[in-house]
């Protein structure tokens, strides 16, 4: 196992400015803003989906009902919290992804460019040993950095709540706390990104094989090269299968924190939503797209064997 | 058992072919020189010996391995050393040092780091930071702290300082060579080399031109320099080329018996550039 120590140390030094340090420096502009925020407005929006009830994931709505001496029930406490803590980790997400798709991007192609892979290729470790390394860093090493500026934000906001919202009302630091959710949010994202790591599989892969193929543009390839194939599938058969597919794939339907569970949908007052992450394994979605992805990481492994330097 | 055997290796790129049915043997304790011009074929035989290019035909085993099926095996007891800068520039020096011993068995970091002490590389360096000629001491340390058979070496003074170059070859004769190991080497710069090869294998246009032991270069070759009227003579003795030079007319032999030449002229050994130049000149 020494072998794949070595080669999964080795990519997250290489990647930790983009896997480590982006989530970092999101988590300081999201410190920024809201300290500008406060400091300009005196409150901050995170969230500025409505819920049923019209109210803002924000710290304004609860300051507002606090204030307005209607102390809210502890089912629609969590609600507003869970969309504040929704709204940041969505942001995350969001950064995650992009990091994610240039990284797999770069993976087989850019040591092919500086010919370091006539280096990588003179150690002992094979190819499929190398290429899959790669997929486990993205599937689940970067995500612990990620997860864990999140938890940060949680943290820093709810902090800055404490300040802010009791005493302007009838909401105790009490009532914010023990409804924070924190604990559940760890545990969603943790298996949520477990999870995500197989759902992903095929569009991780995909990305990996065209790292692994392609001589030049690897962007143009990876993302015009589906659409034209979902393109014809459209004018020749009439379905959207491709596009549906990589619709479904590319969302992060595996992350509780990122699908907006509502509280009418848990009676219980707050909803993991992990039941929902861990159904995936009964769709025939999940299966397809392992096997579809098994099947392009098959093909990047040999085309890796095949190509070296450009 | 020779470390390298391979036989009519062949390996085309669409109308091109790299490779024409290649012949190649590196017994155990030699240093085998593979010398050629650009495009003669000699990185594609390297990579083949390496597990690195796909053959179209030939028979090939590195340390009894197939190369493509088993690269990773080969790879424990194979070392190599591509022209300049092939070392990951975004690694520093210690890292790249912790990924060797965790990836090979029988690297021995301490030996890298004490060979790394007597050079200018300091271990929280960035290889990017690193000069061309620190980058091939590095390697070389890397490489010698790996217990080797067959230590693989292509253009590996590419661009470097004489005075690297010089130390270079030194360290790998001091600090690698012996009984049981093998160099393989590739060049452009054959003078550099010439004196500590054992081998010689000539390839052009993808074939072998010619195949012999260093020591044996003076008994096969001869270069005898004569005056107008000794090249009459000598022309019935079939010289394999024929050159006008200041000091007379210069011709080259193979398999001539030597006294009769010295009648002629001024007998000499000719040195690898000549012979190669001598042999291909059949074959342009």
């Amino acid at each position: 196992m020494n072998v794949w120590k070595g080669l999964l140390t080795r990519e997250w030094l290489e990647h930790k400015g983009a896997l480590g340090w982006g989530p970092v420096i999101t988590f300081g502009v999201i410190v920024v803003f809201v300290m500008i925020s406060l400091a300009i407005a005196g409150t901050v929006e995170i969230n500025l989906d409505l819920d049923d009830e019209g109210h803002r994931g924000s710290i304004t709505a609860l300051i507002d009902e606090s204030l307005s001496e209607e102390i809210p029930t502890e089912a629609a406490l969590a609600n507003r919290l869970d969309k504040i803590r929704h709204g940041v980790a969505e942001i995350f997400l969001f950064v995650f992804f992009i990091i994610a798709f240039f990284t797999l991007l770069g993976m087989l192609f850019d040591d092919r460019k500086d010919r370091s892979v006539l280096f990588w290729k003179s150690v002992p470790a094979s190819d499929a040993e190398t290429v899959l390394s790669k997929y486990v860093t993205i599937a689940w090493i970067g995500p612990v950095a990620t997860i864990a500026m999140i938890m940060a934000t949680y943290v820093f906001l709810f902090v800055v709540m404490t300040f802010l919202v009791p005493g302007r009302g009838a909401l105790t630091v009490g009532n914010l706390w023990s409804n924070s959710g924190l604990v559940v949010g760890l545990v969603e994202l943790i298996a949520g990104f477990a999870v995500h790591g197989l759902w992903a599989l095929p569009i991780y892969a995909w990305l990996l094989l065209v790292s692994s193929a392609v001589t030049r543009a690897p962007f143009a390839w990876a993302v015009f090269m589906p659409i034209v194939i979902g393109m014809l599938e459209r004018i020749t058969f009439g379905t959207g299968v491709l596009f549906k597919g990589i619709g479904n794939h590319l969302s992060l339907k595996a992350i509780p924190t990122a699908i907006q569970v509502s509280v009418d949908e848990a009676p219980s007052g707050r909803a993991t939503g992990l039941g929902d992450t861990f159904a995936l394994f009964a769709t025939s979605d999940m299966w397809i797209g392992i096997v579809i992805g098994a099947a392009f990481l098959y093909g990047a492994i040999y085309l890796r064997t095949r190509n070296n330097e450009i | 058992m020779s470390l390298v055997q391979a036989r009519g290796l062949t390996k085309r790129y669409g109308d091109v072919t790299a490779l024409d049915a290649f012949d190649l043997t590196v017994e155990p304790g030699r240093i085998v020189g593979l010398i050629g011009p650009n495009g003669s074929g000699k990185t594609t035989a390297l990579k083949s010996i390496l597990g690195l290019a796909h053959l179209d035909a030939g028979d090939l085993s590195v340390l009894g391995l197939r190369p493509e099926k088993k690269r990773r095996d080969l790879m424990r007891r194979t070392a190599y050393i591509a022209d300049t800068g092939i070392l990951p520039r975004w690694m520093r020096v210690a890292h790249l040092l912790d990924f060797m011993a965790d990836v090979n068995p029988s690297f021995d970091r301490a030996s890298a780091v004490a060979a790394l002490e007597k050079t200018e590389v300091r271990l929280d360096k960035k290889i990017l930071t690193l000069s061309k000629g620190m980058n091939v001491q590095l390697h070389l340390a890397l490489v010698l702290a790996i217990d080797t058979e067959l230590l693989v070496l292509d253009e590996p003074t590419l661009g470097l300082d004489i005075l690297y170059r010089q130390q270079f070859y030194d360290s790998v004769l001091n600090d690698y060579f012996e009984e049981k190991r093998s160099i393989l080497v590739t060049t452009h710069e054959v003078r550099e080399i010439e004196h500590i090869l054992t081998d010689v294998t000539f390839i052009h246009h993808g074939r072998n031109i010619l195949d012999l032991a260093t020591d044996q270069l003076a008994v096969e070759f001869a270069k005898v320099t004569t005056s107008e009227s000794g090249a009459q003579a000598l022309r019935a003795l079939a010289p394999l080329s024929e050159r006008h030079t200041l000091h007379g007319t210069e011709m080259l032999f193979r398999g001539a018996d030597q006294d009769d030449l010295a009648r002629h002229g001024e007998v000499a050994t000719p040195n690898l550039p000549e012979i190669f130049v001598a042999l291909v000149g059949d074959h342009l």
